[in-house]
């Protein structure tokens, strides 16, 4: 490429020609040195003899409320500005999620805004897909030409042959709105490949997604592989941390010594997948000794009796043989948490989506919940703090058309007790290559990486390769850009509005710190914009991102001005603490026993239903987070890279042993859907039957210089298993061999 | 309170760390450290035991600013100096770079800057100064770490100290390490 | 600390230090004993001295991280840091040796030694030769105040690490005594091997010479050895982290290198050699077996074994830590 800079319209490899690229941003929005962490700021304090020029600065041009996005929990923050750059973001203490904490990722947020190889211009492929080929174009040609593509995928085959997808985001109501607008019925989410076994048992049982928990009260927690200390939940770690201090009891089940294991009064390595019969054991032991809140149940619940005669059989002995857990150990732990009620919960889980028997197992820990009577007490569960509501004002809106096309992750019609706006996004794939019901045509992916994400990352491309048309919006040239017909480039979450967000009784603001790099925009001029050329103009009555907010603002009576400046805004409480217990299910109880499951062939009350094992010489293949990465988004993140630079797969001492396995050696770990080769890391920590590796690495973008390659993907070797209930992926069902390479 | 009657340091709960490494990205982005070189640490020691028996601790560290400090002791230039609160300073301009004091420190709490001199952490001097407390302290997800004043008995690190069971670490090299730790 | 700071620059500036101590200290002695015999040696010594240092202490600067900043060792003296006293202490050691090297200087140079006449101050164009006995004189005061220098310079190499409590392995004051003798052990051998290289030109005091050079280093290989002993046995007895710290030459990374380098070549087979050449003679059997090939080699192995010595030392140090290291 030489010093040529590019011109809009060239040509040219995005993977070696960044460079041009950073020379003109910083031309174009005037800040310095972009493209490096400002790790050499100087200032004119200089309160000490030693620090001399190299204080780091205690005045800042201004500092900023606003909210985090490095995961989905989108903790307070405030960011510093020195010189136009961020230079430190510190925890809001005003915001419940982060109390004035910033966890790793959220503190390394600085990287990932001026990480070098992020997005910062509109982009047209100008080779083969996933050559790396591209050609820098102005907005208008980007957006123009996406409509244009939308435009005749509608017309030619209908609204149903796009596929639209994006994963929790502040912006994902109009997301959403582009798409009912437009007309598709296809939507994915996140939320099978994580949390559908959880929510759509809440959802039958208490008629709510996730009740919310009290830890201050707490006296007893089970949880279920919720590794809290590693895969963060700021706040909620903070609360577990200090239940733990305080001396609350913790037990936890998790087949891997995870760093939540080590805090825990108590682990136990079970089984995996057999979760089920540890609680059904355990409901057993709470209904036949009567260790339970008769009043509450009376009072709250449906179905008590169905549910005691179907656990009739579960014994604690029965469960032993399947969890590996001691009867002695299920009937004491049973007792413990009767003793601790209501004062006492087992943890729901977030990332549930482990075997197809996820969804019993939530059903069974929510109805153990349920009658230990733990509603609205210090440490129980609580309708909890939604997200909905909170007496915003609304933008407003025309009906939607109807979207009368079968669905291609067959919602319902495959998959009857999932709720259409969370869908069974693994699925779709096997539609899309069939061509059945209806060919695609193509997908539309906006904050998400779906080829890194997806179990099988072979069948997602294959997928794709079957699609005449894909735009990604993202901030980074993620896996699924890279193999993207457009890429469009949101602004960070530093550098944009997006609607607000309700966390409990306050509304916080998420608001630009610093302008926007490049050419980058934020969701909601892409996608006003996009509706705008769509003729679905009606769909965005807003002017621009402030005044979008304005609106929102209306009935509160704060201004934009006031909500900017303080970052938060807490209207007055309405006085209706702990109302009458009324569940949003059709018979207004907890429903032990559940007529919806009846009516569409599922078992109404917990049965046990064995899951799938690994043949004699293979593995359970787990996955799970690390506190210093985000899913697959933060790899390329220098501050988080440094500290964890790639996986390596656990194995047990023992098998180890058996195979000529040392720690550090390079091993494949083989399923029936391809093989990845990694180091492994051998360890007592592990369950001698399991292996586990990290998700986010053995990227295939070759636009994320220093997470190209590092470490493998275990997308690559999962496979497809859909728990036929809650549409749940089953993340820990794939058996690998595991030998060195 | 007079400045010269304090003595700054910190109380760290072990129990409470979570090894999530905020304390670590924190410092480095706040004290603009070089990449790959770190200021703190979180030392791990496990898992321990055999399978399901095992333990695993986390014991976050930094410069110890010690009240009898070898690396000061031992600096040729006097780069290294403490304060009248007790804070132990590099004076950057003064170093040569001799790493002398690198082998004096027990802890292995100094390194060398990009720029050749030798860094480590200040407790963060200049937020102090400027009345905040430490960037580790302030994000610690765990609430593991706690810094303030040793001589002021209402100080959070002074009633931990006083009511809880505490060690500090190679208390025989008499170095009088001011972090404490509570197991 | 993780990595090795000091590496191979620090043990060869330790070894050039103490080998020009060493070599001064060897000429100054052979000064001071004064007369004809001895007067190659004193030469050879005093000759070599200023070299090994100046460089040694050139490449300490080089090491430094910022080298241009070296001058803050000079603006302030530290008392409590061998590493400023040893600074200072270097200074003054190489500025003696360079001139008590000037008043050694052969024959047809010492004509460069020159003064401004006295007679003639206001003329400077008018410069002298300095007269013979001048030069005895000023050799003779040079010695003795570069004598205590040199054994300065050589200690403060092994103080600079004895001092370090942090590091168990050179946290003992046999390091200091081991580190002096070893210099003036390879300072004598550089003689030693430089008299061997030139041969003998004058038979006349050639026995005295060798009975010098040979004796000296004897004797300073013996008093490794009672500092090798004590240092190896007062590690083995102590604390975990002592007994811990020399599991690194006993059994670990630098084994190799101390028992074969240090002990083998440094210590054992000089001293096997010297003692064949010396026996007879002390044994009062019969007249020495000097053999300049003999010395060139043991003088060899001499020097091989104090620079490895300094080797497994600096690095063996280094990696040796008061508590078991927990995985950062
Ligand atoms: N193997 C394996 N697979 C898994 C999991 C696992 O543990 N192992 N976990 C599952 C779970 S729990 C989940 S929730 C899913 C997550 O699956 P995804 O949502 O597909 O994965 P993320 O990496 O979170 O993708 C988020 C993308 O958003 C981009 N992004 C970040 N900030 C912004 C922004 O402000 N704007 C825009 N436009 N883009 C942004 C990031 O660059 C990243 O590419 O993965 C699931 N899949
Ligand atoms: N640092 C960090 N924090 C995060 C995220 C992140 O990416 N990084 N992502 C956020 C998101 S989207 C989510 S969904 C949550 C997920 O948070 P968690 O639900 O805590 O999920 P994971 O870390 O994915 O997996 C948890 C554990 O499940 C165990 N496991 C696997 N199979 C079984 C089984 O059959 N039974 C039992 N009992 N355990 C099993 C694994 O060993 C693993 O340790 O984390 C959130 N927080
Ligand atoms: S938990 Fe961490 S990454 Fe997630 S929003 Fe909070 S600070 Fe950011
Ligand atoms: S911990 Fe090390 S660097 Fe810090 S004061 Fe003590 S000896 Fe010096
Ligand atoms: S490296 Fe700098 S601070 Fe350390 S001893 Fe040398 S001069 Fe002093
Ligand atoms: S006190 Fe400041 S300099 Fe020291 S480790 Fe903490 S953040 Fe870093
Ligand atoms: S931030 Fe706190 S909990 Fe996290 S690693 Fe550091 S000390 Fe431990
Ligand atoms: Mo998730």
């Amino acid at each position: 490429m030489g010093d040529h800079e590019i011109q809009v319209g060239d040509t040219f490899h995005w993977d070696v020609s960044r460079r041009q690229f950073l020379a003109m941003s910083a031309a174009a929005v005037g800040t310095l040195a972009v493209g490096a962490i400002p790790f050499t700021q100087n200032s004119n304090a200089k309160p000490v003899r030693a620090q001399n020029s190299h204080t780091p600065p205690t005045k800042f041009d201004r500092e900023v409320y606003t909210l985090c996005e490095q995961c989905v929990w989108r903790c307070g923050l405030r960011a510093k500005v020195v010189n136009g750059k961020v230079y430190k973001l510190d925890g809001n203490a005003n915001h419940p999620h982060s109390n004035g904490m910033l966890c790793p990722r959220g503190q390394a947020g600085i990287a990932s805004l001026y990480d070098p190889d992020r997005l910062q211009f509109p982009m047209v492929r100008g080779g083969d897909r996933g050559s790396g080929i591209w050609k820098r174009v102005t907005w208008k040609e980007a957006l123009d030409y996406v409509a244009g593509k939308l435009q005749a995928i509608k017309q030619n085959f209908g609204a149903e042959a796009m596929v639209f997808s994006s994963t929790h985001n502040l912006s994902q109501v109009q997301f959403e709105n582009l798409l009912r607008a437009y007309g598709s019925p296809n939507y994915g989410t996140q939320r099978s490949l994580c949390f559908n076994g959880m929510i759509i048992a809440n959802l039958l049982t208490f008629g709510m997604q996730e009740p919310g928990r009290d830890y201050s009260g707490v006296k007893y927690i089970i949880y279920s592989g919720r590794n809290l200390a590693e895969a963060i939940s700021n706040s909620e770690t903070q609360d577990l941390i200090a239940a733990i201090d305080r001396g609350v009891r913790v037990v936890l089940l998790d087949p891997r010594f995870t760093k939540t294991a080590s805090k825990a009064t108590e682990w136990l390595p079970i089984k995996p997948g057999t979760d089920l019969a540890f609680y059904l054991a355990m409901l057993h032991v709470l209904i036949t000794e009567g260790l339970y809140d008769k009043e509450f149940v009376k009072e709250h619940t449906k179905g008590f009796d169905d549910v005691a005669k179907a656990v009739k059989p579960y014994t604690p002995e029965w469960a032993a043989s399947k969890c590996e857990i001691p009867a002695a150990t299920i009937r004491r732990i049973a007792r413990e948490f009767a003793l601790a009620s209501p004062h006492a919960f087992i943890h729901p889980g977030w990332r549930t989506s482990n075997f197809v028997n996820q969804f019993q197992a939530e059903r069974t820990m929510g109805i153990i919940n349920a009658i230990s009577g733990n509603w609205n007490q210090p440490g129980g569960f609580s309708a909890g703090a939604g997200e909905e509501g909170g007496g915003l004002g609304a933008i407003p809106q025309p009906p939607y058309p109807r979207a009368s096309a079968l669905r291609l992750d067959g919602v319902p019609w495959k998959y009857p007790l999932v709720p259409l706006e969370i869908g069974v996004y693994q699925e779709m794939r096997d539609a899309i290559l069939e061509g059945k019901p209806y060919p695609a045509r193509g997908w539309f992916v906006h904050r998400q990486n779906p080829v890194a994400s997806l179990p099988e990352r072979k069948k997602t491309l294959q997928a794709f390769s079957k699609l005449d048309f894909i735009v990604t919006v993202d901030t980074t040239m993620n896996d699924t850009a890279w193999f993207s017909d457009v890429v469009l480039p949101e602004a960070t979450y530093l550098e944009r509005y997006d609607p607000l967000a309700l966390v409990g009784d306050g509304v916080f603001i998420r608001q630009p710190v610093v302008p926007a790099l490049g050419e980058s925009k934020s969701a909601l001029w892409i996608f006003k914009e996009l509706g705008t050329r769509l003729g679905l103009q009606d769909y965005f009555q807003y002017k621009d991102e402030e005044d979008y907010i304005r609106q929102q603002l209306k009935p509160l009576g704060i201004s934009l001005e006031e909500l900017k400046a303080k970052g938060h805004y807490r209207p007055p409480t309405k006085s209706e603490a702990h109302a009458e217990l009324k569940f949003n299910t059709p018979s207004g109880k907890i429903e032990l026993y559940s007529d919806s499951l009846a009516k569409n062939n599922f078992a109404p009350v917990p049965v046990w239903q064995e899951p799938p094992a690994p043949p004699a010489d293979q593995f359970y293949l787990l996955t799970g987070k690390v506190a210093q990465h985000t899913q697959f988004g933060t790899q390329n993140n220098k501050l988080l890279h440094e500290l964890f630079p790639e996986n390596v797969v656990w194995i047990h001492t023992k098998p180890a042993a058996e195979r000529g396995i040392k720690n550090g050696d390079w091993v494949y770990v083989e399923s029936a859907a391809g093989k990845i080769k990694i180091k492994a890391y051998v360890t007592e920590a592990i369950r001698p039957d399991c292996t586990y590796t990290t998700p986010g690495f053995g990227h295939l973008s070759k636009g994320n210089r220093v997470s190209y390659a590092q470490g493998a993907s275990d997308s690559e070797i999962h496979l497809t298993y859909t728990d036929p209930a809650s549409g749940g992926q089953a993340l820990s069902q794939t058996f690998v061999k595991v030998y060195k390479a | 309170m007079a400045e010269n009657k304090r003595r700054w340091g910190f109380v760290i709960e072990v129990k409470r760390c979570i090894d999530c490494k905020a304390c670590m990205v924190a410092c480095k982005v706040e004290n603009a450290v070089p990449h790959d070189k770190h200021r703190n640490w979180i030392g791990r020691i496990g898992p321990t035991g055999t399978f399901p028996t095992l333990g695993m601790k986390f014991e976050p560290g930094n410069c110890m600013h010690c009240d009898n400090p070898p690396c000061e002791r031992v600096c040729p230039t006097g780069a290294t100096y403490r304060r009248e609160d007790g804070i132990v300073l590099v004076e950057y301009d003064k170093c040569i770079g001799c790493r002398y004091c690198m082998q004096a420190c027990p802890y292995d709490a100094r390194f060398v800057h990009t720029e050749g001199y030798i860094d480590k952490c200040t407790f963060c001097v200049h937020r102090l100064d400027a009345g905040q407390p430490p960037a580790c302290v302030e994000t610690c997800v765990g609430g593991s770490r706690h810094f303030g004043d040793l001589n002021d008995p209402t100080s959070e690190v002074s009633k931990l100290l006083a009511t809880r069971d505490h060690y500090v670490v190679y208390e025989e090299a008499g170095t009088g390490p001011k972090i404490f730790y509570i197991s | 600390m993780e990595a090795i700071e000091w590496n191979l620059l620090i043990v060869n500036y330790l070894f050039l230090a103490g080998l020009s101590a060493g070599a001064f200290a060897i000429s100054s002695f052979a000064t001071y004993i004064g007369g004809p015999h001895f007067r190659r040696v004193a030469r050879i010594g005093a000759l070599i001295a200023p070299w090994p240092v100046t460089i040694g202490v050139g490449i300490l600067v080089f090491d430094l991280g910022r080298p241009f900043a070296f001058y803050n060792l000079f603006l302030t003296v530290q008392f409590t840091s061998p590493m400023s006293i040893g600074s200072w202490l270097l200074t003054g050691f190489i500025f003696v040796t360079l001139a008590y090297a000037a008043l050694w200087l052969p024959a047809p140079l010492d004509n460069l030694l020159r003064v401004p006449n006295r007679a003639h101050l206001k003329d400077f164009s008018h410069w002298t030769p300095l007269s013979q006995n001048t030069i005895r004189r000023w050799r003779a005061i040079l010695a003795a105040i570069g004598f205590p220098l040199s054994l300065g310079v050589g200690i403060y190499t092994g103080i600079l690490l004895g001092a370090i409590p942090s590091r168990p392995f050179w946290n003992t004051p046999m390091v200091a005594q081991l580190f002096l003798f070893s210099a003036m052990s390879s300072g004598t051998a550089t003689v030693l091997l430089v008299t061997a290289l030139l041969g003998t030109r004058h038979e006349h005091g050639y026995e005295e010479e060798r009975r010098l050079l040979v004796s000296t280093d004897l004797v300073f290989i013996v008093l490794e050895i009672f500092m090798l002993v004590p240092f190896l046995l007062h590690h083995a007895l102590s604390t975990w982290s002592s007994a811990s710290s020399i599991e690194l030459i006993l059994g670990g990374e630098y084994t190799l290198w101390f028992w074969v380098g240090v002990i083998l070549l440094g210590i054992v087979l000089p001293l096997i050699i010297e003692a064949y050449e010396l026996f007879p003679f002390i044994l009062k059997q019969g007249a020495a077996r000097y053999s300049l090939a003999l010395s060139a080699v043991s003088a060899i192995f001499v020097l091989i074994g104090g620079f490895v010595l300094r080797f497994v030392f600096v690095y063996a140090g280094q990696a040796s830590h008061f508590l078991p290291l927990v995985t950062r």
